[in-house]
C-alpha cells in the first residue's frame, strides 16, 4: 500500500503507541524486492512494519508492510549497543526499543547468555520470555533462539523447547537450524533416546550442514557417544574420524584427548 | 581384448531404482500438490541419500519410516526408495512382502520392483535367485515387451547379459547377446554396442578353444571366428565408435586365422576413418570435461599392430635353433623397432586405454630382448607421461571395483601395481581398493579355506603397505595414514577385527608424523581407558607407543601422564612410579612450569607413598607374626641406625652367628619404617611449595590455583597419615605424631570447608589421646583429644567417624590410664539402643574392656556383639567366641575355659587364633593339673597340656620352633612328674620321670649340632637330659643310669663348654663317675 505525505501524519501518530522511532534499515522480502535505504517502524496495534522511503523526486512514500513479507531485515545498530554489552538493564532497553527491529533479538541473545554463563539458566528464560511477548518469531527464528533453548533446557522445559525445536529446524537461517537440530539430540538424548538423538538431531547437524563448523564439531562428539552408548563402534569411530580430521582444533575434538 | 565400458553396467542397482522411480512417480506427477515439491521432503531425502552414503542404512531406514508416516500422499514416490532401504540392508525377505503385497503381479511396476531385488540379490552374491528373476521377466515378456518397457527391457537385457559374464558363463552370455540383438524395437546405438560386444565375446571364446591334437583350429573354433567376422562386418556401414573399435575388432579376427598382413592391411585401409573418429572422441571430451580417449579406435588397433609385429619378431627369434642370421636378425630388429613404435605410442598418447600397462609390459619386454643382443635402446618417455599413464590405470581398475567386478578390479590393480609400485598419491589408493576387493571377492566365495586366504592377502597387502609408505615424504605419509585408517574401519565393517586392530596399530607405530596420528592414539588410549569395561593394560600399551614413538608431539607428554594412571588401576607400582618419574621429568624441562609440574610431583610421591605404606604393612605384619610366635628376639638387640631403643620384648639370647628371622624381619621394618619417611620428606617440599610465596610461579589462572589448592589439601592429608603409619623408631612416636597433628591442624585451619572433616576430627581425637606425657602434658593432651571428640560429635553427628568416637575415646582413656572413664565410654556403647553400633564396633570394645581386666563388663560386651552380628559373619562370630573363653580363663574358672576354648579350635580351624588359644589350653590344662586330686583327671589335664603343645606344630614350623616345642613337652613331662611326686605317688612319679628322660635323651640323639641356631635348644636339651636321667638313677629293669649319664654329661661339657649349666653338669658328672668307681 503505498500512501502520500498526509497519511504519514497519521502514520507518526500511531507510531506514539510503538516503543521506537523510526530506525534506518534494509529489506530485502520475500517477492525478491530490495528496498536498500528506508526507515522502518513497527506498528504493534496494526502487526504490520511501516516503512518510509525517499524516492526519487525527493517525496518521503510509506507503506505497511507485513512481517511475512519481509525475506531479510537489517537495521541499524544502536547507538549504545557496544556500551551495553555487558549491561542487562541496558540490554533489556534496547530489546524494548528495538521490539521486532532486529535488535531485540540481538539483545536477549547477549544477555541471555551473559546469564547462562552464570548458571542464571531460569533468569534467562526469564528475559528471553520478554522478548519473546513482543516477537513471537524470535524465539525459534533469531540469534537469540539457540541460547533461548539452552536456558529452556538447562531448566527442564523440554515441553515448550521441542516445539521452538521443530520450528528453528525449519529456520532460513541455517546456524539457527543446525542449532535446533543439536538442541533437539541434546533433549532427546536426556530422555535416553539415543536412537531418536542420532537420527533427529546429531546426525543431521553432521550430514545436513557441513557449512556450520562448530555446530557440526559438537555434534559429531555426541553422536560418537550416542553410538558407544548403543554399541555401534565402527559408527562411533566414524565419527571420531571425521572430527578429528576436519576440526583437530576444536575443543570438542580435544575432549577426545 | 574384452572390457566392458563401464558407463552402460549402472553399479549396484541404480538404474532399476530409476526405473522404478520413473514408473512410480507418473501417475503422481499429475497430482495437484506434487509432494516433491515439498522443500522439507527433499531434505529428507537428501539426508537419507546421505546417511546411505556413509554406510548408515539403518539409520536412513528409520528416517525412511518417519518420512512415510509423515507424508502418506507420497507413498507412491517413497516406495521405491523404501524397497530400496529394505534391500540395502539384506532384508530380503521382508522385500519379498512388499513386493508380493502388490496387487498386480504383473505390472510393470511391480516387475520393475522385482528386477530391483533381482539386482540387489546379485550384489549380495544370491545369484540363481537374481538370474531367476530377470529370466522369469523375460519369459514374461518373451521378446515383446509393452511401449512402457521397450527400452527398459533392453537395458535389462543388457545388465542380465552382463550378470552372466561376471560369472564366465561366457556361452549363455553369447547366447543372450544374440537374443537381444533379436529384439525388434532395439535402439540403434544399444544394437550397435550389443553386435560388437557379442563379436567381442565370440573371439574371446575363440581364442580359448584348444587346437586338436594335430595343432590345428577346430571347427568350434572357426565357426566363432566367422560369426564374429560377419558380427563385425555389419557395424562397418556406419561410422561411429563402433566402427572404429570393429576395425581393429577385424584385424585382430584376422590376425587369429592366422594372417597378419590382413590385419595390418585392414587397420591402413581404415585408418583415415579411424584417426577422424579419434579427433571427433577428443573434441567431445574435451567439451563434456572427461577423457574419452580409452575409447580410441587407434589405441586398439595400433596396439593390436604392435602385438602382431611384435609376435612376429619373437617367433623368428624363437624358431631359430641356432641363431638367426645377420640379415634376418637385422630384419627382426626392424620389425620390433616398429612394433615399439606402435605399443610406445599406444601407452603415452591413450595412457587411459585398458591395455595401455600391457603395452608398456610388452615394450619393457622388447627392450629387454634387444638389450640381450647388445642393441641400445633410446627411450623419449618422460616421466610425468607415465606418471599420467599410472594415473589412468589406476582409474580403470578402480572403475572395475566401484562396478563389483571384483576379481578383474585385483587382476587390474596387480598388473598395474607392478609397473608403479610406489606412485603418489595413486599407488596407495590403488592398494587400498586392491585390499578391498580381496575381502569382497572373498565374501563372494563358497570355498571357505579360497575365502580366507583372500583375506589374508588383503592384510598382507595392507600390512606391506604401510610399511612401503611409512617414509614417503608428506604427502604420502599422509595419504597413507588415511588409507590404513580408512582400511581399519573396513576391516571391522566385514567382521574382520584382528585386521582392524593390526592395520590401526600399523598407523600408529609407522606413521607418528601423520597430522591426526598422536590424536587419534590419544583418543584411542583414552577410549580403552574409559571402555566398559575398561581395559588398562591395553590403554597403557597404547600410552606407551605414543610417549615413546611421537616425542616431538605434545601428546607423548599427556601420555606419560596417564600412563602413570593406568599402571595405578593395574596395580603395577614399580611401572606407575617409573611412569611417572619420566613425566616428572619431562615436565621439568618446560621453561614454564605449571601447576601440572606440582601435580606430577605429588602422584610420583603418592605412587611412593602407597608402595612404602604396602611394605611397612607387611614388615609390621611380619614383625608381629615373629614376637607372637616363640622365636627368639636377639638377645643384645642392635639398635636401629638412628638410635632407637632396643626391642623390649626379646626374652632369650641371640643367636651366637647368622641372621635370625627376627633381625631379618626388624632390618626389614626399620627399612620399610625408613621409606616411609623419605616420602613425608617429599610431601613436606611438596607443602611448602604450595603454600609459599613460589606458588605463584605454578599457576597462571583460577582454574590452576584450585588446582594447587586441592593438591596442597591432599599433600597435607597423605604427610599426616604417613607420619601416623611410622612405627620405628619408636622413640620418635611422639614426634611423630606431634607431626601428623600439626598436618591436621594446618588442614582445618586452611580448609575449613573441606568433606573429610569427619576424618581429620577423629584423627586429631586419636593421636593427642595417643600421645605419650606425664602430669600437665598428658591432662594437656587428653583435653585436647575429647575436645576433638566432642568437636566431631557435634559438629557431624551422624558421619562414620563420630560413631567410632565413643570406642575411640574409650581406647585413649585406658591406654592412658583412667580406666574407670574409660571403661564408663564403653560401658556407654554396650549399653546403647540396638542398631547404634556393629556386631564389630562392640567386639572391639568388648576387647578393650578384656584388655582392662572388667571381665563382667567384657562378656556383656561379647554378648551384645554375638547378638547383633548376623550369620553369616563366621570370623567376627569366631573372635566373640575366643574373647568369651579369654574371659574364663582369665577368671580361672578352667574346666570351662578348657572346654571353650577347645570347642574354639575345633570349631575354627583356620583362624587366626587358634595358636593363642592352643596356648591358652596348655596354660590351663597345667594350672588345672597342678590342683587336681584326681589322678586320671589328673593324667588327663597332662595329657591335654601335651596334646595342646603338638597342635602346634603346623604353625610353628622353623627348626628352633619345634626344638622349643619339643622342650615344652619335656617340661610338661616333668611337671607331671613332679605333680605326681607332690601327691605322693613316688612310684608313678619314677616312671613319668624315666619317660621324661627317655624324651629328651631322643632328642639328643636326633639333635643337629652342625646348625648353630639351634644350639641353645640343644644346650637345654643335652642340660635336661642329664639332669632328668641322673634323677631317675636306674631304668625301668633296675639297670644303673651313670654309665650313660657319664657319656652324656661328657657329650654335654664337649659341645657347651662354656653353657649355662655347665657346672651343674660337671657336678653330675663328678656323680656320676663316683657312682661307676663304686659300681653303680
Amino acid at each position: 500500500m503505498t500512501t502520500l505525505r498526509t497519511p504519514i501524519l497519521l502514520a507518526i501518530a500511531l507510531c506514539a503507541v510503538s516503543a521506537r522511532a523510526d530506525v534506518p534499515a534494509r529489506l530485502r522480502l520475500a517477492d525478491g524486492t530490495a528496498i536498500g535505504q528506508c526507515m522502518l517502524r513497527w506498528l504493534p496495534v496494526d502487526k504490520k512494519y511501516n516503512v518510509a522511503v525517499k524516492a526519487q523526486s525527493g517525496q518521503i512514500v510509506e507503506r505497511m508492510i507485513d512481517p511475512d513479507d519481509i525475506l531479510q531485515m537489517q537495521v541499524a545498530k544502536p547507538k549504545n549497543w557496544d556500551a551495553s554489552q555487558k549491561n542487562p538493564q541496558a540490554l533489556l532497553q534496547i530489546a524494548n526499543e528495538y521490539k521486532m527491529l532486529q535488535w531485540d533479538s540481538e539483545a536477549g541473545a547477549v544477555l541471555a547468555r551473559g546469564l547462562l554463563a552464570q548458571n542464571k539458566a531460569k533468569a534467562a528464560v526469564e528475559a528471553c520470555k520478554k522478548i519473546e511477548q513482543g516477537n513471537p518469531r524470535a524465539a525459534w527464528d533469531s540469534p537469540m533462539a539457540p541460547e533461548y533453548w539452552r536456558a529452556l533446557l538447562e531448566t527442564g522445559a523440554t515441553g515448550p523447547l521441542t516445539k521452538l525445536l521443530d520450528k528453528g529446524a525449519q529456520s532460513q537461517d541455517l546456524s539457527v537450524a543446525a542449532a535446533a537440530c543439536l538442541l533437539r539430540g541434546d533433549v532427546l538424548e536426556r530422555q535416553d533416546r539415543a536412537n531418536d538423538a542420532l537420527k533427529d538431531g546429531y546426525l543431521r547437524c553432521v550430514f545436513l550442514f557441513q557449512n556450520q563448523p562448530a555446530v557440526r564439531a559438537e555434534a559429531l562428539y555426541k553422536a560418537a557417544q550416542a553410538f558407544d552408548k548403543l554399541r555401534k563402534p565402527s559408527y562411533a569411530e566414524k565419527m571420531r574420524g571425521i572430527l578429528l580430521s576436519q576440526y583437530g582444533n576444536s575443543p570438542w575434538a580435544q575432549k577426545l584427548r | 581384448m574384452f572390457h566392458t565400458p563401464p558407463q552402460r553396467f549402472a553399479r549396484g542397482a541404480a538404474a532399476s531404482a530409476a526405473l522404478c522411480c520413473a514408473l512410480a512417480t507418473a501417475p503422481a506427477a499429475a497430482a495437484p500438490q506434487d509432494p516433491r515439491q515439498d522443500p522439507a521432503l527433499r531434505v529428507e531425502l537428501q539426508y537419507i541419500e546421505a546417511l546411505n552414503a556413509a554406510g548408515m542404512p539403518d539409520f536412513a531406514d528409520l528416517v525412511l519410516k518417519d518420512v512415510q508416516a509423515r507424508w502418506p500422499e507420497a507413498k507412491a514416490l517413497l516406495k521405491t526408495k523404501a524397497l530400496e532401504q529394505v534391500l540395502s540392508l539384506g532384508r530380503f525377505d521382508e522385500a519379498e512382502k512388499i513386493i508380493r503385497a502388490e496387487k498386480d503381479q504383473d505390472a510393470p511396476e511391480t516387475w520393475a520392483m522385482k528386477l530391483l531385488s533381482a539386482d540387489y540379490r546379485f550384489s549380495r552374491g544370491q545369484y540363481p535367485e537374481a538370474l531367476g528373476a530377470y529370466q522369469a521377466f523375460f519369459k514374461k515378456y518373451a521378446g515383446k515387451p509393452p511401449a512402457a518397457l521397450v527400452s527398459a527391457y533392453a537395458q535389462n537385457y543388457y545388465k542380465f547379459v552382463q550378470m552372466l559374464l561376471f560369472l564366465h558363463r561366457e556361452a549363455e552370455a553369447a547366447a543372450a547377446y544374440e537374443a537381444m540383438l533379436k529384439l525388434p524395437d532395439l535402439e540403434n546405438e544399444t544394437r550397435r554396442q550389443a553386435q560388437f560386444e557379442w563379436a567381442q565375446l565370440l573371439v574371446k571364446m575363440a581364442e580359448d578353444v584348444k587346437p586338436d591334437k594335430n595343432g590345428k583350429p577346430t571347427k568350434e573354433r572357426t565357426d566363432k571366428l566367422d560369426k564374429a567376422d560377419k558380427a563385425v562386418q555389419a557395424l562397418l556401414w556406419e561410422q561411429d565408435l563402433w566402427f572404429g573399435r570393429g576395425v581393429a575388432l577385424l584385424a585382430h579376427i584376422r590376425a587369429l586365422r592366422g594372417k597378419p598382413e590382413e590385419a595390418r592391411d585392414i587397420v591402413n585401409t581404415y585408418m583415415e576413418q579411424l584417426v577422424s573418429i579419434d579427433r571427433q572422441l577428443q573434441e567431445q571430451g574435451e567439451e563434456q570435461g572427461v577423457d574419452l580417449m580409452g575409447l580410441s579406435p587407434i589405441a586398439e588397433s595400433r596396439y593390436l599392430v604392435g602385438t602382431i609385429l611384435a609376435d612376429e619378431a619373437d617367433s623368428m627369434f624363437d624358431k631359430s635353433k641356432g641363431g638367426l642370421s645377420a640379415a634376418d636378425e637385422e630384419k627382426a630388429v626392424g620389425i620390433y623397432d616398429e612394433a615399439l613404435t606402435e605399443l610406445v605410442n599406444v601407452y603415452v598418447q591413450y595412457p587411459g586405454f585398458a591395455w595401455a600397462v600391457d603395452a608398456m609390459d610388452r615394450v619393457e619386454a622388447i627392450e629387454r630382448r634387444l638389450d640381450t643382443l647388445g642393441y641400445e635402446v633410446e627411450s623419449n618417455i618422460t616421466p610425468e607421461q607415465r606418471a599420467k599413464v599410472a594415473t589412468k590405470q589406476f582409474a580403470n581398475a578402480a572403475s572395475l571395483y566401484h562396478q563389483n567386478q571384483f576379481e578383474k578390479a585385483i587382476q587390474s590393480f596387480e598388473s598395474v601395481l607392478k609397473n608403479y609400485p610406489q606412485v603418489v598419491p595413486d599407488s596407495i589408493q590403488g592398494l587400498g581398493l586392491l585390499v578391498q576387493s580381496y575381502v569382497e571377492l572373498a565374501e563372494g566365495l563358497d570355498n571357505a579355506e579360497d575365502a580366507q586366504f583372500r583375506k589374508l592377502e588383503a592384510e598382507v597387502v595392507a600390512s606391506g603397505m604401510a610399511e612401503r609408505f611409512a617414509m614417503s615424504g608428506r604427502d604420502g605419509v599422509v595419504k597413507a595414514g588415511d588409507t590404513l585408517r580408512a582400511l581399519s574401519a573396513f576391516f571391522a565393517d566385514h567382521g574382520m577385527p584382528d585386521a582392524a586392530r593390526r592395520a590401526m596399530d600399523d598407523f600408529f607405530r609407522l606413521y607418528p608424523t601423520h597430522p591426526v596420528a598422536a590424536d587419534a592414539l590419544l583418543a584411542e588410549a583414552a577410549k580403552a581407558y574409559r571402555g566398559d569395561p575398561p581395559d588398562y593394560a591395553e590403554a597403557a600399551r597404547l600410552y606407551t607407543v605414543l610417549a615413546e614413538n611421537y616425542t616431538s608431539s605434545q601428546r607423548s607428554v599427556d601420555a606419560l601422564r596417564y600412563l602413570g594412571d593406568c599402571y595405578a588401576k593395574l596395580g603395577d607400582s614399580a611401572a606407575e612410579i617409573t611412569a611417572r618419574s619420566n613425566y616428572v621429568a619431562r615436565l621439568e624441562k618446560d621453561d614454564k612450569p605449571s601447576s601440572a609440574l606440582l601435580h606430577a610431583r605429588y602422584s610420583l610421591t603418592r605412587a611412593h607413598k602407597n608402595a612404602a605404606l604396602d611394605r611397612l604393612r607387611a614388615a609390621t605384619s611380619a614383625w608381629d607374626d615373629i614376637r607372637r610366635g616363640v622365636a627368639p628376639a636377639p638377645a643384645t638387640p642392635t639398635p636401629a641406625e638412628d638410635g632407637a631403643p632396643a626391642d623390649q620384648d626379646s626374652k632369650e639370647a641371640a643367636p651366637e652367628e647368622g641372621k635370625s628371622p627376627a633381625d631379618a624381619a626388624l632390618e626389614e621394618l626399620v627399612a620399610a619404617n625408613r621409606a616411609v619417611a623419605e616420602c613425608t620428606e617429599s610431601y613436606v617440599e611438596l607443602i611448602k611449595t604450595l603454600a609459599g610465596k613460589d606458588r605463584a610461579m605454578f599457576e597462571s589462572n583460577a582454574k590452576e590455583k584450585q588446582a594447587n589448592n586441592n593438591l596442597l589439601l591432599a599433600s597435607l592429608f597423605d604427610a599426616a597419615s604417613c607420619y601416623s603409619s611410622l612405627n620405628q623408631p619408636t622413640a620418635q612416636l611422639p614426634l611423630f605424631k606431634k607431626r601428623a597433628i600439626q598436618m591436621y591442624e594446618t588442614v582445618v585451619k586452611l580448609f575449613p570447608k573441606n568433606d573429610n572433616m569427619p576424618q581429620v576430627y577423629l584423627q586429631l581425637g586419636t593421636l593427642y589421646s595417643t600421645l605419650p606425657g606425664e602430669g600437665a602434658e598428658a591432662e594437656a593432651n587428653a583435653k585436647k583429644a575429647t575436645e576433638w571428640f566432642d568437636a566431631l560429635s557435634k559438629d557431624y553427628p551422624d558421619s562414620e567417624q563420630a560413631r567410632n568416637a565413643l570406642y575411640r575415646q574409650g581406647k585413649a582413656l585406658l591406654d592412658l590410664g583412667y580406666r574407670t572413664q574409660g571403661l564408663a565410654k564403653f560401658k556407654e556403647m554396650i549399653s546403647s539402643p540396638s542398631g547404634k553400633y556393629t556386631a564389630q564396633q562392640l567386639a572391639n570394645a568388648a576387647d578393650e574392656i578384656f584388655a582392662a581386666k572388667d571381665y563382667a563388663l567384657a562378656e556383656q560386651g561379647y554378648a551384645a556383639a554375638l547378638s547383633r552380628a548376623e550369620p553369616e559373619e563366621t570370623s567376627l562370630r569366631a573372635r566373640i567366641a575366643f574373647g568369651r573363653a579369654r574371659i574364663l580363663v582369665a577368671q580361672e574358672k578352667l574346666p570351662e575355659a578348657r572346654a571353650a576354648l577347645e570347642a574354639f579350635v575345633k570349631d575354627n580351624p583356620r583362624s587366626a587364633s587358634v595358636i593363642e588359644a592352643n596356648e591358652l589350653i596348655c596354660e590351663v590344662c597345667l594350672k588345672a593339673a597342678t590342683a587336681e586330686k584326681d589322678r586320671a583327671a589328673r593324667t588327663d589335664l597332662f595329657k591335654g597340656a601335651i596334646a595342646a603343645v603338638q597342635a602346634l606344630r603346623p604353625y610353628k614350623t622353623a627348626p628352633r620352633d619345634a626344638v622349643d616345642l619339643q622342650l615344652r613337652i619335656g617340661s610338661i613331662m616333668e611337671a607331671q612328674a613332679a605333680a605326681e611326686t607332690e601327691m605322693g605317688d613316688k612310684a608313678t612319679a619314677d616312671d613319668l620321670l624315666r619317660k621324661a628322660a627317655g624324651h629328651y635323651q631322643t632328642l639328643v640323639l636326633s639333635a643337629d649340632l652342625s646348625d648353630m641356631s639351634l644350639r641353645q635348644g640343644q644346650e637345654k636339651i643335652f642340660a635336661r637330659a642329664v639332669r632328668t636321667l641322673a634323677a631317675t638313677k636306674v631304668y625301668n629293669d633296675g639297670t644303673p643310669v651313670w654309665e650313660d649319664v657319664k657319656d652324656l654329661c661328657e657329650r654335654y661339657l664337649e659341645y657347651f663348654p662354656q653353657g649355662p649349666s655347665a657346672t651343674e653338669v660337671r657336678k653330675t658328672l663328678g656323680e656320676a663317675n663316683s657312682n661307676l668307681a663304686v659300681g653303680g
